[in-house]
């Protein structure tokens, strides 16, 4: 890493809240901020992997998600609102935040594209912080040399894939988010840090899913040091542990009556 | 599947209203099966737009036997015992002096002959009404059916004739299971030791991907997901009976990588593969899903591992959402042979194994979420 460390930032989508807390965060740290490379959620391979994995609620929930429409109205403060509003953030959409800040910013049809590869190379950053935007797959790791961190919303390697924050929940497990670098496995690389998510009486999933996003970005956005240092050995046991998908609906009602029902670890 | 919501769009009620939807599909598919019954005897093997039904199918009336006794516990349906009586007092008329039952749909075409396959799967029906009537005509059948497939068999487990399609597929564990059903209720260890011959038999067969040589119908083309089951849940339920782990040990690699695939189709599980576990997209095949989806119950109940019943839940969404709503009472309840209609698996047909594989999995699914509680 050179003196003054520099990262790309992925998106899913343009109101990421993980994505634009950390534009506006990293600079504060002294961390430079190189790109936002933005995968463009209304891509036809995107809106088929919705569909063909979530089904038409999910893509309608996604394109919600998309349009910065919040669907659940919130019970209570809403974590990542909260987070916002205590660091004084500005919740406007990644490319205009990228635009006021004179951060080069690319929007893409995924990260393996040849265009995102390419904005890879013509910024080079010390690294690339993953908040979202797909399978990441060869040619990106190659052209970032590896160095991807990644939030993810569970234990690992016990908990691998989709919807992790929930399926801890379901495995009575702790939830917690795990910072790791991503390599060419589902959620298989080498974990960097892992933050507690405790859960509190009466929480919903949305609520948990939510307080893992701040953990994930505060987990990032501490783990920028490790970029350029040789990532710790893969755990040895990372493929042991079966992946996990989105979950079904009769396991969604489940899981929110088990938050609801005073849930604490066995 | 259309589960109840709130007027305020509040979540459904766990599990009641899983529960409600997926009884719901199950009692549509007993309808549809009550209505499958022939005059002449059995249930018609399949149900067709504008042709109607067909006929009778000895086979899968043998196996539809269970289900009606089990949806008739379950819902509460008076109509479903008597039923089963009949088709199996109807099996009893046309079992053969040798103590087999004949291939193809009845009545039979001159080319039919004796069928290992479905004089199998009718010992399901004649176990469980044994099993249920000691004191009937049931288990003096099935004894002479299961002689008849243990005369047949070899030292090494393998059949001399009686085969489908001219050779022994892996999915014969799913005439093995029946004969451990049989000997379990008729104390017959000779049945026992030949099933469990057949079960080694088919585990020399598994290649190293997980995948199990011949348990397609062809050996040369991908398997259906319905044979694909056949034999894995085959391997699985001996098990359960015998208690011995090798054989649910086999399904475990297939079974992953079919978790898999039904995953990232949100259960629109694919409705055949190769052995190298590559699908052919471009089709469901339900009853193959609805048979996956009951072993993936029979994992869950085993191992605990939510993950199985996770996969049950999609794919029982996905056969409720595929049921025909059709206002004649053939396609009332239907469960199609593929989707889409025209796909290659009982291509334009509704066959009666996936309403009762599908009425299988229903009630299985409601058990597994009940106890969850």
């Amino acid at each position: 890493m050179t003196a003054t460390p520099s990262v790309i930032v992925t998106a899913g989508y343009n109101y990421s809240p993980a994505a634009s807390a950390l534009i506006q965060l990293l600079p504060r740290d002294g961390v430079r901020v190189a790109g936002v490379l933005l995968v463009t959620p209304f891509a036809a391979s995107r809106v088929a992997q919705v569909l063909r994995a979530k089904g038409l609620d999910g893509l309608i929930a996604a394109a919600g998600k998309a349009f910065g429409v919040q669907r659940q109205p919130l019970t209570r403060r809403d974590p990542v609102e909260a987070f916002f509003e205590e660091n004084e953030l500005s919740t406007i959409r990644l490319d205009r935040l990228a635009r006021q800040n004179g951060v080069p910013f690319a929007r893409v049809s995924s990260l393996d594209s040849n265009a995102a590869t390419a904005f890879i190379d013509s910024v080079g950053a010390g690294g690339v912080l993953y908040c979202g935007g797909g399978i990441v797959r060869q040619p990106f790791l190659q052209h970032t040399r590896g160095m991807v961190l990644n939030a993810h919303a569970g234990p690992l390697p016990y908990v691998r894939g989709m919807n992790a924050a929930e399926w801890s929940v379901l495995f009575n497990l702790e939830p917690c988010t795990t910072i790791h670098f991503i390599d060419r496995g589902i959620d298989t690389g080498p974990t960097v840090t892992t933050i507690p998510v405790p859960i509190e009486a009466g929480e919903d999933v949305h609520r948990l899913r939510q307080k893992t996003v701040v953990a994930g970005i505060s987990g990032l956005r501490a783990a920028v040091r490790f970029l350029g240092t040789p990532p710790p050995p893969r755990s040895s046991d990372a493929l042991d542990h079966k992946q996990v998908f989105t979950l079904s609906r009769a396991m969604s009602a489940y899981l929110e009556k088990k938050l609801t029902s005073n849930y604490s670890l066995p | 599947m259309e589960f109840e919501r709130d007027i305020a769009g509040a979540a459904p009620s766990f599990p009641e209203s899983f529960v409600k939807g997926y009884l719901g599909t199950a009692g549509h598919c007993l309808n549809w099966l009550l209505a499958s019954e022939r005059k002449s005897g059995g249930s018609a093997a399949h149900a067709t737009p504008f042709l109607g039904w067909s006929r009778a199918y000895p086979e899968t009336t043998g196996y539809i036997i269970p289900s009606l006794l089990d949806l008739g516990d379950r819902l509460h349906d008076a109509r479903a015992e008597p039923a089963a009586r009949r088709f199996g007092h109807w099996l009893l008329s046309i079992q053969d002096d040798e103590g087999y039952w004949r291939g193809g749909l009845y009545p039979y075409s001159s080319s039919s002959s004796s069928s290992v396959f479905n004089t199998g799967q009718i010992l399901f029906g004649l176990a469980r009404l044994a099993a249920r009537d000691p004191s009937g005509p049931w288990i003096d059948a099935a004894q002479r059916g299961s002689d008849w497939l243990i005369g047949g068999l070899d030292s090494c487990g393998i059949w001399t004739g009686g085969h489908y399609r001219g050779h022994q597929p892996a999915y014969y564990t799913h005439v093995a299971w029946p004969m451990l059903e049989y000997a379990a209720v008729a104390g017959d260890d000779k049945a026992a030791m030949a099933a469990g011959l057949v079960l080694d038999g088919v585990l020399d067969r598994c290649l190293a991907n997980g995948a199990i040589e011949g348990w397609g119908f062809d050996t040369e083309k991908p398997s259906f997901t319905h044979t694909i089951a056949y034999t894995l849940q085959g391997l699985l339920e001996s098990a359960k009976i015998t208690g011995h782990a090798r054989w649910r040990q086999a399904t475990l690699a297939p079974m992953e990588r079919l978790r898999r695939a039904g995953e990232l189709s949100g259960g629109r599980l694919p409705g055949s593969f190769d052995l190298d576990f590559r699908p052919d997209k471009s089709f469901e095949c339900p009853t193959g899903s609805a048979q996956i989806a009951l072993c993936c119950l029979r994992l869950y109940e085993q191992d605990g591992d939510l993950r199985w019943l996770n996969l049950a839940c999609k794919l029982a969404d996905r056969l409720g959402g595929v049921q025909t709503r059709g206002i004649s009472e053939a396609q009332r309840g239907a469960i199609p042979g593929s989707v889409p209609f025209w796909g290659p698996y009982m291509r334009f047909r509704s066959p009666n194994w996936a309403a009762k594989f599908t009425a299988d999995a229903m009630l299985q699914l409601c058990d597994a979420l009940e106890g969850l509680e």
